[in-house]
């Protein structure tokens, strides 16, 4: 029926235009890591701060943005996150570091993460996470460190990766990622002092 | 009837019993004959469809099914319900079309409700010279399209017409100024139309709430809209309206809620706004606007939300802002404003978030708000502030995040500090002094510590690594000495930590190791002594290390972690060699080398070799005297 209070009114469009303002004035990547946040399940309140009502998810805690309000890092791990990845992570075309090591994600590695051109280090390491190892991963020209080790993850080490140079694999304890196109990509931890 | 729509709660437990009469089952309510003049099923989590045999019902007055799981297309055979007064199939899965034939027979009808379904085609039409009555009208949050009919002008007694959240397109109706008891009108929300707010509407003289945000809106605000005496909410953010604020604005005497942000619009706030005795929210933030602020606006008695972000405004804030006792938020970031920051803004213990960064603003903060109980976040970066912080913000209890980067400010931080929720502490950029307080150890939800650049002096708090939240903590360009305490290896969140451009003397703690999160480490341009200590190589996390600029010496551990940086990691140590380019000798290996186990005796013991047979050259040389 028509609401005449005024706090009854108030309420109703305080919640619409708080809701509407992410939408179309769009921070696509607040948006982004919001769709993160809501495929994640997060006990210890770690991503309490992500308030997608504001403008830019840069003073949201474990994310860093560079000066123009472009998310460079995502730093979550060790944080009792489960769950899974979202290829909206894609979109976050200046990230560099994305540390979500040691939660209990599952799910795939979405093919969208080869969109990230400016990616240095990709941590995936201590997960339940299934799949292949998307051949996307070879458009990243800056990815330094690729450490997914400790995980679920299948089938090859895609050839792609091979035209990355300066990439370092960690990727032990995965139940059957094969091994011939490893040789010359992988450097091996050998603990000699 | 209900079987065929299936599933239910258990608030419909008793239709499962065929045996009682129909009138007495839940939801269902009968006239003196036994026909069901009611039912309301709303909100049992009914799933299905709703079966044409509805249209048996031909006494219904009332039909209620909304907030289920309802699907299929609204059968055409409820346009039998002749008698209906009200119509509520909300908050379901509804598809296909909803023609005018469906009500157009409903003469009765008072409230016809369809929000929040997956009904497209044409808003149902033909239906305003037959529902005389009809009050209450909500087709919102579908997908109908096309335009609205210019025949929705002639419903006589219409207070309530939601068509928000559709995919509707052409001009809005001017028409729509004919319902004269209108008293809520929304439009907006994903439709796009062309053209813009008609100034007709300023006739619609019962309107409490206007909403047309975000339906692609061009032109200027219609001055006729200061007619629009009972105008309690005006939302049109989310255009592209240009041109000004209209002065007539000011004669909105019940306007409580005034949202125009995210528009092209331009000029300044008009002088007479102040007379809005009744506004509590006014948004303007993401425009063009410009020229100073009112004066006046301090004195707004009711004033809470207070948001013109990113605009051209210049000269001072109203000194008497906040003096209403009830500001909540303040946001005037990124404009040109000057002067100093007002005294009373938490007179009344609301407000929550100050924001006022990148701005001209000079002058301390004020006092008052060191004891502002509600604060939750604080940006006032990139100004021109000065003085001592007040010492009482670092105690606030709901504060979350500090950051006063880039100012003039000055003096010590206080001895102590209890903000239990405080997350985030960033005042780089500054000319704060003295030292870093022991008592930043009691922020126990400290998870960002950036107090680089300023004039810190006398040694880190060691108090400082007891946090268990902190994962970046930069502390470069200041005075500090003294050494890093070796507590830093208890700090096991850090992820970042930069130390560089100070005076830190000693070694590298042993134990650096234990931060299993580290990605960042920069200690450079100080004067560290010692070696790179070996255990550094087990820092699988570290992906940015810089030691230059320092007095390190001895053999760079060449495998590990360390393999991942080149020289420019370790440049300006002279006495730091490498085993790749042969720079180490064996002997100079063995006597710097830090071992596992134990200390550097043999270097001690050299030198102390060196001093006796200084010495004893030098009583020597006296004696020939």
């Amino acid at each position: 029926m028509a609401a005449t209070a005024a706090s009854a009114l108030s309420l109703w469009s305080l919640f619409f235009a708080a809701l509407a303002l992410p939408a179309a004035f769009g921070n696509s990547e607040g948006d982004a890591l919001y769709t993160l946040r809501r495929s994640l399940s997060d006990p210890d309140n770690v991503l309490q701060s992500w308030d997608p009502t504001l403008v830019n998810p840069c003073t949201w805690f474990h994310i860093t943005c560079n000066q123009d309000n472009r998310v460079t890092r995502v730093d979550l791990g060790n944080s009792n996150l489960s769950g899974h990845l979202v290829p909206e992570l894609g979109k976050l075309e200046h990230l560099q570091y994305l540390e979500l090591y040691k939660n209990n994600l599952h799910g795939t590695i979405p093919a969208e993460l080869g969109n990230l051109k400016n990616l240095i280090s990709l941590d995936l390491y201590n997960n339940n996470i299934t799949g292949t190892i998307p051949s996307s991963l070879g458009k990243l020209k800056s990815l330094v460190f690729l450490r997914i080790n400790d995980n679920q993850l299948t089938g090859p080490i895609p050839r792609e990766l091979g035209g990355v140079s300066s990439l370092k694999v960690v990727f032990e304890h995965n139940p059957r990622l094969e091994g011939p196109e490893l040789l010359g990509l992988a450097s091996y931890d050998t603990n000699c002092s | 009837m209900i079987g065929t729509a299936g599933g239910g709660s258990n608030g419909l437990s008793d239709w499962k019993d065929s045996s009682s009469s129909h009138c007495s089952l839940s939801g269902v309510t009968c006239d003196e004959d036994g026909e069901v003049v009611s039912l309301d099923v709303s909100y049992q989590n009914l799933t299905g469809s709703l079966p044409p045999e509805i249209g048996i019902l031909s006494s219904l007055v009332n039909l209620a099914v909304a907030g289920n799981g309802l699907t299929g297309t609204v059968p055409l055979d409820m346009a039998n319900l002749t008698s209906l007064k009200l119509l509520n199939l909300s908050n379901n899965g509804f598809s296909g079309e909803f023609p005018g034939e469906i009500v157009r027979s409903m003469t009765q009808l008072e409230v016809l409700d369809v929000y929040n379904n997956n009904l497209t085609g044409q808003l149902p039409d033909g239906i305003a010279i037959n529902l005389v009555n009809l009050k209450h009208l909500h087709l919102g949050g579908n997908y109908f399209s096309g335009e609205i009919p210019e025949s929705y002008s002639e419903f006589p007694k219409l207070e309530y017409l939601a068509l928000s959240g559709n995919s509707l397109s052409g001009q809005v109706p001017a028409s729509l100024a004919r319902l004269e008891k209108l008293r809520e009108l929304y439009l907006g929300y994903f439709n796009t139309f062309s053209g813009g707010i008609p100034p007709e509407f300023g006739l619609l003289t019962e309107l409490q709430v206007l909403d047309m945000a975000s339906c692609n809106l061009t032109g200027e605000l219609p001055a006729s809209l200061g007619r629009l005496s009972n105008l309690c909410g005006c939302f049109l953010q989310m255009n592209h309206l240009t041109g000004n604020i209209p002065t007539e604005f000011s004669m909105l005497s019940d306007l409580s809620m005034l949202d125009l942000s995210l528009n092209n619009l331009t000029g300044g706030i008009p002088e007479s706004f102040s007379q809005l005795k009744n506004m509590t929210l006014l948004n303007l933030f993401v425009n063009s606007l410009g020229g100073r602020i009112p004066k006046s606006m301090g004195d707004m008695p009711n004033l809470r939300l207070f948001q013109i972000w990113q605009n051209n405004f210049t000269s001072e804030l109203p000194e008497n802002l906040g003096r209403n006792g009830k500001l909540e938020v303040v946001d005037v970031s990124f404009n040109r404003l000057t002067g100093t920051v007002p005294e009373n803004l938490c007179q009344g213990m609301k407000l929550k978030s100050l924001v006022l960064m990148n701005n001209l603003f000079s002058g301390p903060i004020p006092e008052q708000l060191g004891g502002c109980e509600s604060l939750r976040r604080i940006r006032i970066q990139s100004n021109f502030l000065n003085g001592t912080i007040p010492a009482g913000i670092f105690n606030l209890p709901e504060l979350t995040l500090v950051d006063m980067t880039q100012n003039e400010f000055s003096g010590e931080l206080p001895k102590e500090m209890s903000g239990k929720k405080l997350g985030m502490l960033a005042l780089s950029g500054n000319s704060i002094t003295g030292r870093i307080p022991a008592a930043t150890g009691n922020l126990q939800n400290l998870q960002i510590l950036s107090l680089d650049r300023n004039r810190f002096n006398n040694q880190l708090p060691e108090e400082i690594f007891n946090l268990r939240s902190l994962s970046k903590i930069n502390i470069s360009g200041n005075n500090i000495d003294g050494g890093i305490p070796p507590e830093i290896s208890n700090c096991t969140s850090l992820i970042s930590l930069d130390f560089s451009r100070n005076n830190l003397s000693g070694e590298i703690p042993r134990g650096m190791d234990q931060l299993k999160d580290l990605n960042h480490l920069d200690l450079s341009e100080n004067q560290l002594t010692g070696g790179v200590p070996s255990e550094m190589q087990y820092m699988s996390s570290l992906t940015s290390l810089n030691l230059s600029g320092n007095k390190l010496s001895g053999r760079v551990p060449n495998s590990g972690q360390l393999l991942m940086f080149d020289e420019s990691s370790y440049a300006g140590n002279p006495d730091l060699c490498f085993s790749y380019n042969g720079t180490c000798s064996s002997q100079k290996a063995k006597a710097n080398a830090i071992e596992n186990t134990g200390h550097k005796t043999t270097t001690c013991f050299s030198t102390l070799k060196l001093v006796i047979i200084v010495l004893s050259l030098c009583y020597q040389l006296v004696q020939c005297w």
